[in-house]
């Protein structure tokens, strides 16, 4: 699943130890979803979107091909 | 001897991992892709153990001398073992940190030949308490491999 996070996150400022804090998740968990290596939980995804101020379809891409 | 080393070795475990969740608490790492991790190692651990509990079935009827406490204390070994290490591994996996090659199999081929190696000594010579000698070059591997890892993740914050 793609996202905007990184884009989003430089947008609004704000470093992944911040996002991690603000989203009550390690700054290792960020890392992993900002790179795609995770794929967060609709629950974590909402949070993430809702920090931003944006909906999930707006911060997170889902792939068919995935 | 054997309630020492049983029920010490318990306390030790519990102890570190009493500290270990402590300490992860303190920068949120007790989240979902940490229940995710370790989920996943749990799964994979259980596999090497079923795996373990065949080759160890299959040594019986070949007609080595295995007794419950030896059998439990390698199903228990490989148990634990597999699963910090496969949790660690896929922690690194997901956040993108680096080994070195070279720690990667010192690692491996430590943490796997030596013990195995011992255990065959033991068994060959019919005395358990030589596979205890293989617990300092472990201690040693596990120290070793925690520094690069310190390295490593240190390293990742600078990157990123």
């Amino acid at each position: 699943m793609n996202n905007h996070i990184r884009e989003l996150r430089l947008q609004f400022n704000i470093t992944q130890e911040q996002l991690a804090e603000r989203v009550g998740v390690s700054r290792q968990s960020i890392i992993a979803i900002e790179s795609q290596r995770y794929n967060p939980s609709l629950e974590l995804a909402y949070k993430i979107s809702q920090s931003f101020n944006k909906s999930i379809e707006e911060v997170f891409i889902f792939n068919k091909e995935e | 001897m054997e309630i020492i080393g049983v029920y010490g070795g318990l306390s030790l475990a519990l102890l570190g991992w009493f500290l270990g969740r402590g300490a992860a608490q303190k920068n949120r790492g007790l989240d979902e892709m940490h229940d995710y991790i370790w989920n996943k190692a749990r799964s994979i651990s259980w596999y090497l153990t079923i795996a373990t509990i065949y080759i160890l079935m299959t040594l019986y009827i070949a007609g080595v001398n295995l007794n419950v406490m030896v059998a439990l204390s390698i199903l228990l070994f490989v148990q634990l073992a597999s699963w910090a290490i496969s949790g660690i591994m896929y922690g690194l996996g997901f956040t993108g940190i680096k080994l070195k090659k070279g720690i990667v199999i010192q690692f491996t081929v430590i943490g796997v030949f030596v013990p195995i190696a011992f255990i065959i000594l033991a068994a060959t010579i019919d005395n358990w308490k030589i596979a205890l000698a293989s617990i300092p070059p472990m201690m040693v591997n596990i120290g070793v491999t925690v520094n690069a890892l310190r390295k490593a993740k240190a390293e990742s914050v600078k990157e990123q």
